[in-house]
């Protein structure tokens, strides 16, 4: 009878797992094998097999360190100012003020813009000569020439960060208010009767309440942050000089201007691997939480 | 839930909406072959057999768009019997398009392509050779620095659908205000020049310095002004990185930094256009398409055309597209008759008038209305010094390699020596030395 | 005061959240010639829907409209009907090795496109998929599906056990159970679901630049990239025709998202 049941449960789970395994699992054992050949689509005379020679040709190369470090700053950067600002936003719109409704619409609908056009516009916004964002600048007197965002490798970079964050800060703002909405007023109101100011409220209710939902929120964010393409593609496309190349940028260029398919799949081997070690590190936390 | 019914049904309106907008056109398109092709049937004693071709553009841009759909409608109308599948592709993922599709064979029957990729095309199997198919003397037919682009390793891999040089824009009242009777002709006087343009948030130059192809395309001419060559003449090894080539990055450098806008490095061609147009830079070099764009967009510029300014010679880059056909092909035939009537005579002429292209056929070169064009004869004069890319199956890297290093030099990563023999180490990797 | 303290922060905050916003209309409004301008103004001068009526001309556009619509509705519903299956199966049935499969269909979240490109690539080519709707719509699904089937089964876990087994023992069978007594209560959370799914389909790039190559095929995210041409990008059209593809989302957004609050926060998150 058990085995019955629990063979009628597999039942329901198997469509979706035969999606998964045909479109996630079985390519991604195809990707480890793909990073032990040679496969240049431009020569496919060469194809070969050749062991760990990619990884090899990776580690003696300094460059994989640095695009390491460009996508943890990236990643960390845009988490934690989601994060901080989501908290702050949600905090707002937690208001009973008049108009608090229309802030809230305000604050979701950049949710809804693909972010390939989020991309689109905020480059157009920061272009030197003809972006409004110079413009204002200068006209408000915060700078006196044109900055070039998008052509120093520093200010690329903290442009692309703010562009991301820009677009994850909505959902992280509708999660963390959905949240906030679940402490119940009355501990509010017990300490306000023992005399607790704002900011100890904060502290010793908001936050501890808030903790699980700000870990979870922010490793999904991280993984998600991590993973993007379409926000860096579009706006420098990894440059000036690859002050902007993350992981999956570096992987993308390698597969689709080098058409090294192998060295690509090598890339994206140890980008898994990376991926996995946040990945275990989540679900020790979604266990400890115990959601399950 | 009743508020999910009304949700589901404005999206079925939408889907709807859109779904019949394209069958209307679609069917629109579609009609004046389908007559002519009755007409051929009950005209014609023999019935000749449907078929239909594939075909790919690059350029999503207006412009593009109704040139050729203009050129298959009449193509089709001509040739009733064949029809033509059209896509466009935009330029920037063209390469990659052509190379994945080549990869898992699901090539068109032919295509429109830039010269620089087709020796890759080539290299790849892919490109089917075109010399069994026309006789001796058609290649005559052809400018020559057009048709040399098409050979590789003697034979024929494509025609010539698209014919460029370029040369140096200026706004004329600028260059009058600055006190210069006349346009700069020597990097000297160039730089002179720009320097004096730059003030007040105006810029002399508009450079391109992003880390793609078209930064190569605005460096190259100075490489060659100077005397320097991109490879050597039997393309097997680097020669960017001499002393001529160095003198050329370090010119191009001292443009950028004095007389250009930092935000250059990010600046694509259409870009520098665009500053060109709203008079936020004094000169750029652009192709013989751009007289045009001022007419739409800024009739109210007087402006001017020059030369590239040189050191030792005169040089300017000539570019060449091409229509190929991929040896996957299975309707060969009628895939040439494309070929033939999209690069004929009328359609050329009719392009170079379109598009401001200069003509590939050497019957439109003496075509009134062409020589009779200021700007279009100032294009067909420098043909002579135009200098076209190697062919070779390596060159999209070595693009890339040349425009890092520029981009490297540019920001001052690297200086301009080191930064050229680094690319020429890359590049030298890549011709197997 | 604490109140135009707040006011004036809320104010700054949501300026610029909606600036972007703002700025996209303003230059969808704008004439060619007022679009390159080097002292840029916020209100344009002259007000027109030029742009509008041209990208609406276009057919092109309308196709990349019309196959994100269709693209995006599909794999939302297949995203939604496996889900719903799978969650019940995980909620429902104790069975050994349950928690680790459950852990693997996150996983499969967490895994960067980038890293599949390659293979996906050839395996579609190996199925004739590419350049196909339905190499599209089965590959989106992947991407919302592991989610989602996570928020069904905390959803699945909120409706009493005792509902499905009442069900049985009044005769009907494991699986009817399921359709006529548990789904119905669970639709708050296929409607979160659905919306979830939607927008990642909405929003997907990279698979659409690599598993297509016909305008035909072409969906929104690419369709609007390749607005960019060689000759630079004209951006009241671009603008425009970004306008139009926000207003889908939006109106799945506007009728649904009591919906997809609650169903977020009961599914993925706990109360």
């Amino acid at each position: 009878m058990r085995r019955r049941e629990s063979l009628t449960g597999l039942l329901f789970i198997l469509p979706a797992l035969l999606v998964l395994c045909v479109v996630v699992f079985y390519p991604l054992t195809w990707t480890f094998w793909l990073s032990l050949q040679e496969k240049i689509l431009i020569s496919p005379v060469n194809d070969q097999f050749v062991g760990l020679a990619h990884f090899q040709k990776i580690f003696t190369d300094a460059n994989l360190w640095k695009y390491i470090w460009i996508t943890l700053v990236f990643t960390i950067s845009s988490v934690a100012i989601k994060v901080v600002f989501g908290m702050i936003g949600a905090l707002l719109l937690h208001q009973n003020y008049p108009g608090t409704k229309v802030y809230w619409s305000l604050f979701t609908i950049p949710w809804l813009i693909p972010s390939v056009v989020a991309a689109l516009i905020w480059r157009w916004m920061l272009h030197e000569q003809f972006g409004i964002i110079n413009q204002v600048l200068i006209s408000i007197g915060v700078i006196d020439t044109q900055i070039p965002w998008l052509s120093r490798e520093f200010l690329s970079l903290v442009s692309v960060i703010v562009v991301d964050a820009w677009v994850g800060l909505p959902f992280m703002i509708i999660v963390c208010l959905a949240g906030l909405k679940t402490i119940p007023e009355q501990w509010y109101e017990a300490a306000k009767v023992d005399g607790a100011n704002s900011l100890q409220q904060f502290s010793n209710i908001t936050l501890p309440s808030m903790k699980t939902i700000l870990l979870v929120m922010g490793t999904l964010s991280f993984i998600g942050t991590f993973n993007s393409f379409n926000i860096i593609y579009t706006m420098t496309g990894g440059g000036p000089i690859n002050a902007t190349n993350t992981l999956v940028i570096y992987i993308y260029r390698t597969a689709f201007t080098q058409y090294n398919f192998g060295l690509a799949s090598a890339l994206a081997v140890i980008t898994f691997m990376i991926i996995s070690i946040i990945v275990i590190y989540y679900r020790r936390l979604l266990d400890r939480e115990g959601e399950f | 839930m009743k508020k999910l019914i009304y949700l589901l049904f404005s999206l079925m309106l939408l889907l709807l909406i859109t779904a019949c907008g394209n069958e209307e056109t679609a069917s629109e398109a579609l009609s004046p072959n389908e007559s002519k092709s009755e007409d051929a049937i009950t005209s014609d004693d023999q019935t000749v057999e449907e078929v239909t071709i594939t075909a790919w553009v690059m350029g999503t841009d207006d412009y593009w768009r109704s040139y050729h759909d203009d050129l298959v409608e009449r193509f089709m109308a001509e040739y009733p019997h064949i029809k033509v599948d059209l896509d466009y592709i935009p330029w920037g993922e063209g390469e990659n398009q052509l190379i994945t599709s080549a990869a898992n064979k699901t090539l068109p029957d032919v295509s429109t392509i830039a010269g620089r990729w087709t020796a890759q095309m080539v290299a790849m199997e892919v490109v089917e050779s075109l010399d069994s198919y026309f006789d001796s003397n058609f290649s005559n037919e052809f400018v020559d620095a057009a048709w040399n682009t098409t050979q590789y390793q003697d034979e024929t891999w494509g025609l010539p659908v698209g014919f460029t040089t370029t040369g140096l824009f200026y706004h004329a009242d600028w260059l009058e205000e600055a006190g210069f009777s006349e346009p700069p002709t020597t990097w000297d006087k160039f730089l002179e020049v720009a320097k004096a343009f730059t003030n007040d948030g105006k810029y002399g130059f508009g450079l391109v310095g992003d880390n793609s192809m078209e930064t190569t395309m605005f460096w190259a001419p100075f490489l060659w002004g100077n005397g320097g060559d991109i490879l050597t003449e039997d393309m097997s090894k680097a020669i960017f990185n001499s002393p001529e080539g160095i003198e050329a990055l370090q010119f191009y450098k001292e443009l950028y930094r004095e007389a250009s806008p930092e935000g250059s490095i990010s600046n694509r061609r259409g870009d520098s256009q665009n500053l060109f147009l709203t008079g936020a830079v004094g000169m750029t070099t652009v192709g013989p398409w751009f007289p045009k764009f001022i007419e739409d967009d800024a009739p109210e510029i007087e402006y001017g055309i020059t030369p590239y300014p040189l050191k030792k010679q005169p040089a300017n880059l000539g570019t060449a597209d091409h229509i190929v056909m991929f040896n996957t092909s299975e309707k060969k035939e009628a895939a040439w008759t494309f070929m033939e009537f999209f690069t004929n005579q009328e359609n050329d002429l009719k392009w170079a008038k379109h598009q401001g292209f200069i003509p590939y056929r050497e019957a439109n070169l003496n075509d009134e209305e062409i020589t009779s064009n200021e700007d279009m004869a100032f294009f067909l004069n420098v043909a002579e010094d135009a200098i076209s890319y190697p062919t070779l199956p390596e060159w999209p890297q070595i693009d890339q390699a040349i425009a890092d290093a520029i981009q490297q030099a540019l920001i001052g990563t690297k200086t301009a020596e080191d930064a050229l023999n680094d690319a020429a180490a890359i590049v030298n990797e890549l011709l197997g030395n | 005061m604490k109140r135009l303290l707040w006011y004036i922060t809320i104010t700054i905050f949501a300026l610029f959240m909606i600036f972007p916003l703002l700025w996209m209309i303003s230059t969808a409004l704008k004439p060619t010639n007022e679009i390159f301008s080097l002292t840029p103004s916020f209100i344009p001068e002259n007000v027109t829907f030029q742009s509008f009526i041209d990208v609406i001309k276009m057919e092109s556009y309308r196709r990349y409209l019309g196959n994100s619509l269709f693209v995006a509705i599909c794999s939302t519903i297949i995203s939604v009907l496996l889900s719903s299956l799978a969650g019940y199966g995980f909620s429902r049935f104790y069975f050994k090795g349950r928690k680790r499969l459950l852990h693997i269909f996150l996983s499969a979240q967490m895994i960067p496109g980038v890293i599949l490109l390659m293979p996906i690539f050839f395996i579609m080519t190996n199925l004739k998929l590419m350049d196909t709707y339905l190499g599209l719509i089965l590959a989106y699904v992947t991407f919302s599906l592991p989610f989602s089937t996570w928020i069904m089964t905390g959803f699945y876990k909120r409706i009493p056990r005792e509902l499905d087994e009442a069900a049985m023992i009044d005769g009907a069978s494991r699986f009817k159970a399921f359709v006529k007594v548990v789904l119905p209560l669970a639709s708050p959370g296929m409607v979160s679901t659905a919306i979830f799914s939607f927008l990642v389909a909405w929003d997907e790039f990279l698979f659409t630049l690599t598993l297509t190559s016909s305008e035909e095929k072409r969906t929104l995210p690419y369709g609007l990239y390749s607005f960019m041409t060689q000759y630079g990008v004209e951006w009241n059209n671009l603008m425009a025709a970004s306008i139009i593809a926000i207003i889908p989302p939006l109106i799945i957004f506007l009728f649904l998202h009591k919906y997809f609050l609650r169903g977020f926060t009961s599914g993925a998150l706990k109360e």
